[in-house]
Formats: structure tokens, sequence, C-alpha cells
């Protein structure tokens, strides 16, 4: 094999592959490796049953950076995300609740519970787009990693931004960073229906109630992808997430990038305090003059590099790095479509994001029992149907359901290895839950595909089944994401770099560590 | 009665510093009083018919030290004692953590830099503090829980929950909720003081003695303007008007009780939500726990 590749890249999931699509770009010559036998890591599409292709792991895009998509002509290479119409809960005796991405149509929706707060919820939406295109500014960039020019840069150009804020919008921004979901929700609206699926939006992938502090700014999050609405920004790729994937590695791949999967990565040779190349599981060793890791930070270092080549503050920090996943997906291959009882037959409302949401008060109960290491008896659930939209991933007339499950705490109160009795008792309550909602849908289930935080570990390197590669909690963000000096997509270790969602700005599919760590490397002209 | 220029409404700590600090700039002063006596929480609380507890609220160290530097009195330093732990049956003393202290130091240096208007020298000031070590600290832990704080120290179980404890409880939060750190790390070097009656007494006779007039039992019904200017009525009725109205309440209790409807146009939105009740207990004799403990020598 070849010794002389500028950058061996480990691990092809979304970042990974956009951070080799930049360095080939450039004119570097680039190796993937990929443990698995599919591209994507977690953003990946599986035919995992005859037929049925799921977005085992990743279900929705919103976050993916446009900046990527037309630097590397992701639409030639098939990126195609078709948007999602409509954010649909489920209630037990009304006739729920489903906000469209036409105004008016969710005015009269919202007004049903409130007129309050389906007059509040325009303003809402425009105060929370205007801050989170700031938030979507602060992802698009590097983080600052201390006062270098670079750093400064960055300041100032974040200064207009913050200047053209009112100061109402200020103080709500500081508001959105310590508050609890429900604690902002609070101040605009009054009915519990509405505040309920909102807030659930708060603690995707975090271990926190929709009452602990600090879960408003996730909010933030959802309101970063597109600029002319909520609903707009989100949407199902053409052909699953994975597809998301694979155009990013032919968009490698057509600048030359070698991609090989079935090839695991057990350790990165180090020597001198520097990366000089990495051993595969067969033995095989391939040196390269950078190494850039898509795995987590503890997988990266602890696992590949070992503790013995770091420094004492580095293994600190890691230690002090948080995982805490706290979801699971449940998958089913249906011969029919799910019958809600509040608005029964087939419509639109399947069409988009079902959400399981039907209190505050639900939510927060869900969350006590993980608390004490246990999944919730009755969770939160986020349900999509893609198939609706994209015929082609199920056979015709059948469907595939997506849902994500919170909360599935990786720690249970027996241990983390007793997921793997628990699997099956948390797959039923996921189907008991839906089925309060829609009755029988047992009836059209076909297959059923399981995932504990233990599976997504253990299928998807996702240390403790977090989502995100580390909580997306405030002290492990920005120049903090994973730790004070490693922010820079650097590693202690020189020539080992870091591009995965563990770095800034973090999790979702935006595939923007990718980018800016690519780019971090192309300033140092490697 | 003449009007005075500045009223003061409560005679808690906050409400008898403004009243000597304003007093002695000139300021026609006159505190209003809800209660019988002043000293608001710190007052001596009296129960049963010969039993009374020294104030709810402990003095963090130092407190006094800032009142003697800013309004020129001279307060004997309180009496100060370390927390006591019981676990099993058996007391110990809790720990102080000189690293949350030193960095709950630098936090309130931060903190203590008004942001509004935020002009250049404002902006310099935060540079020596931000300079420091403990910047990097702070960053990492003000969002975190107390328990994940805690667990980056070598702390014994039995210290990990005393420590925990008493912080998270003064907010309606959990010790696992996030930025309880916060309260942790502002009451980092906050030892209980037993010297509040001798404070608010120095305070109150500090502010006499410039000329504020004190009044108790005089509870304000609301605050209100007109035509003529800012006024508070009184129970009865009667409106005393002020240039300047100066309310020590908890913003909540302004904006339900005290202010006017037709004042409040835009308030932030401000919760205060109670978490804690006080149980005092008058007893023949000490608990044995209690005598063995150095901590417990100095009670008032």
């Amino acid at each position: 094999m070849s010794s002389s590749w500028d950058a061996v890249i480990i691990g092809g999931g979304h970042n990974g592959l956009v951070c080799a699509a930049y360095l080939a770009r450039a004119g570097h010559k680039v190796l993937v490796l990929e443990r698995r036998e599919v591209m994507g890591g977690a953003a990946v599409s599986e035919e995992v049953f005859p037929g049925f292709t799921f977005s085992v792991a990743s279900y929705v895009i919103s976050l993916f950076r446009p900046r990527i998509i037309r630097e590397l002509e992701l639409a030639k290479y098939g990126y195609q995300v078709i948007p999602m119409d409509c954010a649909f809960q489920p209630l037990h005796d009304q006739r729920g609740l489903a906000r469209w991405s036409d105004a008016d149509r969710t005015y009269s929706e919202i007004s049903r519970y409130s007129r309050h707060d389906a007059e509040n919820y325009h303003d809402f939406k425009r105060t929370l787009t205007r801050l989170g295109r700031i938030a979507a500014q602060v992802i698009s960039r590097p983080a600052p990693t201390g006062f270098s020019l670079q750093d400064l840069r960055t300041h100032t150009e974040m200064l207009p931004l913050i200047r053209d804020l009112e100061p109402h919008e200020l103080q709500q921004l500081v508001r959105l960073l310590t508050l609890s979901a429900v604690d902002f929700l609070d101040e605009w609206f009054e009915s519990d229906i509405l505040k309920a699926p909102l807030s659930a939006s708060g603690i995707i992938g975090t271990f926190q109630g929709v009452r602990s502090p600090g879960t408003a700014y996730v909010l933030l999050h959802h309101y970063m992808g597109e600029l002319d609405g909520a609903f707009r920004s989100w949407g199902f790729a053409r052909g699953g997430t994975g597809s998301v994937s694979l155009a990013c590695a032919k968009a490698a791949q057509a600048h030359g990038a070698v991609i090989r999967t079935e090839a695991e990565v057990t350790q990165v040779r180090v020597r001198n305090n520097r990366a000089t190349g990495i051993v595969l599981a067969g033995g095989e060793e391939i040196s390269a003059r950078r190494i850039i890791s898509n795995l987590d930070p503890r997988r990266t270092l602890h696992g590949l590099v070992g503790a013995v080549h770091l420094p004492e503050d580095t293994v600190n920090a890691l230690a002090h790095f948080t995982y805490r996943g706290s979801s699971g997906k449940v998958n089913l291959a249906l011969d029919g479509l799910p019958d809600f009882t509040c608005r029964p037959g087939i419509g639109d409302h399947l069409r988009g994001d079902i959400a399981i949401a039907p209190s505050v008060d639900y939510l927060e109960q869900a969350f006590d029992e993980a608390k004490y290491g246990a999944f919730s008896s009755r969770p939160f659930i986020n349900a999509v149907i893609p198939s609706l939209t994209d015929p082609s991933i199920a056979p015709p007339g059948k469907h595939v359901i997506s849902c994500f499950v919170q909360y599935a705490p990786y720690d249970l109160a027996e241990g983390h290895e007793a997921w793997s009795l628990q699997r099956e008792a948390f797959g039923q309550t996921v189907l008991d839950t839906l089925e309060e909602f829609a009755p029988k849908l047992r009836d059209h289930i076909e297959h059923m595909q399981i995932l504990t935080p233990l599976d997504l570990e253990r299928d998807f390197g996702l240390t403790e089944g977090n989502i995100f590669h580390g909580e997306l909690s405030l002290n492990q963000l920005l120049f903090q994401r994973p730790a004070w000096g490693m922010a820079g997509y650097r590693t202690p270790i020189r020539n080992l770099w870091m591009c995965g969602s563990g770095t800034h700005p973090g999790g979702g599919v935006m595939g923007a560590s990718g980018e800016l760590a690519a780019k971090a490397l192309l300033r140092e002209r490697i | 009665m003449q009007n005075p220029e500045v009223i003061i409404i409560g005679a808690g700590t906050n409400g008898l510093a403004a009243a000597v600090a304003l007093s002695k700039a000139g300021m026609d002063t006159l505190v209003l009083e809800k209660r019988a006596v002043s000293g608001g929480l710190s007052a001596y609380h009296r129960f049963g018919t010969k039993y009374r507890i020294p104030g709810f609220r402990p003095y963090p160290d130092g407190s006094t030290d800032m009142l003697n530097k800013a309004l020129g009195i001279t307060f004997p330093q309180p009496t100060s004692a370390n927390s006591t732990g019981l676990w099993n049956g058996d007391s110990f003393d809790i720990e102080t953590l000189p690293e949350l202290a030193d960095a709950g130091k630098a936090l309130k240096t931060l903190l203590s830099i008004p942001l509004k208007r935020a002009s250049l020298r404002n902006k310099m000031a935060w540079l020596p503090t931000l300079l420091q070590t403990q910047t990097k600290d702070l960053a990492r832990w003000i969002p975190l829980s107390c328990v994940d704080l805690l667990s980056e120290f070598d702390l014994c179980e039995k210290q990990y929950s005393a420590l925990t404890a008493p912080l998270y409880t003064r907010t309606f939060a959990g010790p696992k909720s996030p930025f309880g750190a916060l309260q942790m790390l502002l009451h980092a070097n906050r030892n209980n003081s037993n010297g509040h009656a001798v404070l608010i007494q120095k305070l109150e006779a500090a502010a006499r003695s410039n000329g504020a007039v004190i009044q108790t039992g005089a509870p304000v019904k609301q605050i209100c303007r007109n035509s003529s200017g800012v006024h508070v009525l009184m129970q009865d009725k009667t409106p005393i008007y002020a240039r300047f109205i100066l309310a020590t309440c908890s913003p909540a209790m302004l904006r339900n009780h005290l202010l006017n409807p037709v004042l409040i146009s835009r308030w932030p939105p401000v919760r205060s939500r109670g978490t804690c009740a006080v149980l005092a207990l008058a007893m023949d004799q000490l608990p044995g726990w209690l005598t063995s403990s150095p901590a417990c020598c100095k009670i008032d």
C-alpha cells in the first residue's frame, strides 16, 4: 500500500467524508477508512429488511450547511432534501395539534387551544429565527481558541451581528442560553399543549428534562436551518439520511479520494509525540502525513492513541468530557399506515414530524425515570414516516416508521450491559406508547429494529450512545469542545486532528465539523 | 410630616445600608418597614414566649469589611464557624474547597462590573479577571450541576453530599440540575456567621445618627404616580411623596403587590419560586452531636 498519503481519515461518517472531500478538492491524496461495510456512520441508509430502507440512526436533515452543499456541489452527487410540511402532535381526546408551514393554517390550529398563543406564535418564530441566524453564524466559523489573529477576526466578524440586535433580543439571547425550555416558553405561551412539543426540541439527545436549566438554547437549533420558516428547515433526504453521506463520498471520490470500507483502525501510531500512521485490525499499517479522526474524542485519544502518549491535562479533560446518551431508536417496517384516533385516516399530518409529547409534565415524568436508571415507561417519541414522501425506500404500499425515543439512559440502574436484556421490553414500551394514540399499530408491523444506547455504541461507535459525540451542554461548546486548547481540531499529538461531532460546532447532521476541520488543515498548508 | 427626598421601602440589611449611604450624602431619607422590627430576614425572629432565632440568612465572610469600607462604620467581625454535617449519627466539619472559593471570588469580581453601556473602561476592567487562570475553570464549571462540579474533586461520600445539599436547595433545582455550580461558586467562601443582630443594630444606629427616619410597623400599600409625582400609599391611604422611591423587596413582590399596574408597561419576567421552609425547635438541652461539634459553640 502506498505510504504517501497526505491524509488518512479514520471513520467514514458524514463529517469524515466532508473533510475528505475538501482535502481532496484541494489536491491532497486522501484515504478514508470505515470500519463498517457501509459509509455514513450514524448518517446511514441500510436495507435492514428486504425492500425496506431505514435511516437507521439519524433520520431528519435540517442543519446541513448550505455552504458545503454549494462548495462541494453535492446536488450533483445526489444530495436532495424534501422539506417537511407539518409537525403533528397527537393527543388523547382532542384533534391533536398540527403546525404547518402555512402560517394561517397553524394560526387556526393553535387558536383552538389558545388565541393568545396563536397570536404570539408568529412573533416567537420571528424572534427565534433572528437569533438563530446568529447561532448559524457561530456554527459556520471556527470557535475562538484564544487570542490569535484568526480569533480576533472571528470576534470582529461577529460584532455587527450582535450590534444589529434590539436590546430585548439580546436579552432573549442571554435567557435562551441559561433558562430551561419550559421557562422560556412560559414567557410566550399559555397552552401546555403547544409548549410540550416545542419544549421537547430542547431535550433531544441531552440527559436533561424540559425543566432543566440550559435546555432553552437547543430550541435555537430548530431555527438555524432555513431562514424562511421553521418547518421548511426540516426534511428527509431522498433515499434516507445515508444518501447525504453518499453524496459527500462521491464528491470526495470525484476529487480523487480513496475510500475503504471494512477497514477498522485499531491504533494510531505515535512516535515522539507525532502521529505517523495507523494500524488496521488485520495488522496492516498505513502511514500518512496527517491523521484525522472522525471518531469522538474519547475513542480517538483513549481508544486509538492511548493515555500513555497524552499529557495529563488532556487525560483529565477527557475524563470530564461527558457523554450520557439518553436516547434509543426503533425502526418499523409496516404494511400500512398508523391511524391516529384524534385525526383518523391518511392525511398530510402523517407526512411530517409526529411528536408524542402530550404535555410538559409527561416529558418531565419521562425524565424522572431516566434519572434513576430506567428507560421511560412512557417516553417522548419523535416519529417520522419518510416512505410517504419518498416511496423508493419501501415496497409498494408499504411503509417505514422511524422513531427516535427518549429517555433511554445508557447507564441503567443494573449497568449498561443490562440493555441486552431490556432491548425487547424497550421496543414493546415504544409500541405501547404509540398504540395509545394509534391503536392496532402492531397489526401492521412486518419487521422491527430496536436500537438501545448500547447498540448505538456498538454499531456506530457513539460512545455511551450519545448521538452528538458528547453532550451539547454549555461547558462543552465552542472553545470548550471538546476541551480547552483542542477546539481548533488539533490534538496534543502533532499531526493528529479531529473532525467529528465531538469538535466545534457539534452534533446534528451539519457537516460543519468536517468542513471547518478541513479548512483549518488547509490553512496549515499540509 | 414633610415629604422626604427618598423613601426606602423595607428596613432589611439592604434598606438600612442604603439609608446609611443616602443620609450620609445629605439626603432626607425615610425608611418604611412593614414589620414591628427592622432587620428583615436578618432580624431576630421570635417564637414561643421566650425564644428567638437570629435571622434566617448567614453572612458571607468579608461582607462586614465591605460595609465598613463603603459606609465608614466599624462593625465587629462576626463570629464565624464552619458548617457541621451529620453522618450516621456522627458529626463532622464540612470542608471548604479553596479552588472553589478562589473561582468564586473571580466570578464575583466579574459580576460586579456593570454591563449596561459597556464603555471601553468597563471592558478593560474585565481583563485582569479574565486573564486569571480561574477563567478557564469558570467557563467550564458554571454550566455544570453541583454533582458534576464536585465530582472533579477528590471527596469522600459524606463531604460530597454535605457540600452539595445546602447549595442547590436555594434554587428550584436538584443537585444534578445544570448551573447548580453557579450557586455553589457564588457561595463558596460563605461561612455561617452569627453577627446578624449586631449588624442590624449598627446599621440602624448609623442611619438614625445621620438623620434618616426609620418607621417600623408602617406597611406600604402601593407605589403610585400622579401629576404631583411619585408617592407611596400607606395602608390608611395616606400618600407620602418623595423624589425617589427605593424598593428593597423582591421584584415579584414589587410587580404583583406594590406597583400600580399603570406603572408596569414592560416588566422583565422574573420568577421567584420559593423552595424551602424553616423549622425552629426550642429544646431543653442540646443534642449530643451538636455539643460535641466545634461549630455549635458560637451559637448566638
